[in-house]
């Protein structure tokens, strides 16, 4: 090869494509999870935020000192803080060991910072969503006769959704390129094997570009999955 | 509470390659940000179409992996760049596509009258944009600005991974050196970061209270 040019071979060759492919299935992998739990966590924060009953006010003060607290601090601290602190302590060594027996102690402590580090997010999106639709949906679903549930699911929970799925596509996409940095960690992701491949090849500019190639096709397609299903539900909901 | 007394001075004066760092890349993105975010707005082809291709290539793609790109081909191109300046470029070019979106955000929003009325009294694009539409919009873009540059104060931290001696690389190595404190050593980073990320935050919220 000569001095300076790009061997691609060492991107789609078999070694490199079985690595890069490795790496990729733990990113979306990780992904998946972190959304999914990052949701459910965040809905739940938001919903203790938005309660008003005063018997609720101290469940409220430790929604709102999660979200600032967990927002206002770098993954990576998050990151550090499960792995090196967190997963060192023997009980819960003891206690993830069923789950740390299915993954790696380093994934599972990369999906929890995950989770606690957007969760915040995810909590401030449902939060401003919920407030956005006016309490007279609720209020007038409740006077025609509708059980508080039914008024929640079936009034508010649609306009709710119908709101928050634009910002929560981009949470898809930030979640996404939080999973790079697991590599700090070791968990063997897409950007660790591209380490690895660059680091024993040098070809930096064809395992990176690839690498930036795949990551960007990953957050693309999140990216107009969530817009066909805000399409899909709109319709739905529109009559 | 010993481990974070006995490295306190040595973590602490890591935080000036943080802010240095943060205060480039802040003034870098503001500008280049800018100049991106007209450049996509533009109705010339050879400006519009990179921008775009810029702007969505740096928000699909994770920090780390920008930051490594940047830092190896500087090095391959034989210029002998401190990881320091290569990190501090790669977080101005990559924040600065968010800066952008913000930045067109806030001229879309600024009705097209006052852009109209300014061209019909005479002064050229650039004026107009210099002197009616980019103040009205700067106000508006604050709070969307602050927040993203709380976004890249955490993200300095990343520079730990090529090495620079930042804060949180300095809490790392205290860290590794000690073994015993994780809990106290990063809690305590936690807490620096959040003064600084929360602080901010509060005084953005000040001046929105005053603007209004």
């Amino acid at each position: 090869m000569t001095n300076g040019g790009v061997d691609w071979s060492v991107v789609f060759g078999p070694e490199g494509r079985e690595l890069l492919l490795s790496g990729l299935a733990i990113t979306l992998q990780l992904t998946l999870y972190a959304v999914v739990l990052s949701s459910i966590v965040g809905t739940v924060v938001a919903l203790a935020r938005v309660s008003t009953s005063p018997r609720l006010a101290p469940l409220r003060w430790a929604a709102t000192a999660y979200t600032e607290a967990c927002r206002n601090v770098p993954f990576l601290i998050h990151l550090s803080l499960w792995n090196f602190g967190i997963f060192s302590l023997s009980w819960v060594l003891a206690v993830t060991e069923p789950v740390r027996d299915l993954y790696t102690t380093q994934f599972v402590a990369g999906l929890c910072a995950l989770v606690t580090y957007r969760s915040s997010y995810m909590a401030e999106i449902v939060r401003s969503g919920y407030q956005s639709v006016p309490r007279g949906q609720l209020e007038a679903a409740r006077s025609t006769g509708l059980t508080y549930r039914d008024a929640t699911l079936r009034v508010m929970l649609p306009q709710v959704v119908r709101i928050i799925l634009p910002p929560l596509g981009n949470q898809c996409v930030s979640i996404t390129k939080n999973t790079a940095l697991v590599l700090v960690i070791g968990v063997p992701d897409l950007v660790y094997q591209a380490y690895q491949i660059q680091s024993t090849t040098f070809q930096f500019f064809a395992v990176f570009g690839a690498t930036m190639v795949i990551f960007s096709a990953v957050c693309l397609t999140e990216g107009a999955l969530l817009n066909l299903l805000a399409g899909r539900l709109n319709r739905r909901w529109a009559g | 509470m010993s481990a974070v007394w006995n490295n306190l001075g040595y973590m602490l004066g890591g935080l000036r390659f943080t802010l240095s760092i943060a205060l480039v890349a802040i003034l870098g993105s503001l500008v280049l940000g800018t100049l991106m975010a007209v450049a996509r707005m533009s109705h010339r082809p050879w400006l519009h179409y990179p921008a775009v291709l810029l702007i969505e290539a740096a928000r699909s793609v994770p920090l780390v992996l920008f930051i490594f790109f940047t830092y190896f081909m500087i090095a391959a191109q034989g210029y002998d760049v401190s990881a320091f300046w290569s990190c501090s470029l790669a977080l101005t070019i990559y924040i600065s596509a968010y800066v952008a979106e913000i930045v067109r955000g806030g001229i879309i929003g600024i009705d097209a009258g006052q852009s109209e009325a300014a061209r019909a009294t005479g002064l050229s694009n650039a004026a107009t944009l210099r002197h009616v539409v980019l103040p009205q919009a700067v106000r508006r873009m604050m709070p969307a600005l602050v927040s993203q540059m709380i976004v890249l104060i955490k993200d300095t931290s990343v520079a730990t991974i090529i090495g620079i001696p930042e804060f949180f690389t300095r809490v790392l190595e205290a860290n590794a050196r000690t073994l015993a404190y994780p809990f106290q050593l990063l809690l305590f980073a936690a807490a620096v970061y959040f003064v600084i990320c929360y602080g901010l935050s509060l005084l953005s919220r000040r001046l929105e209270l005053k603007a209004s």
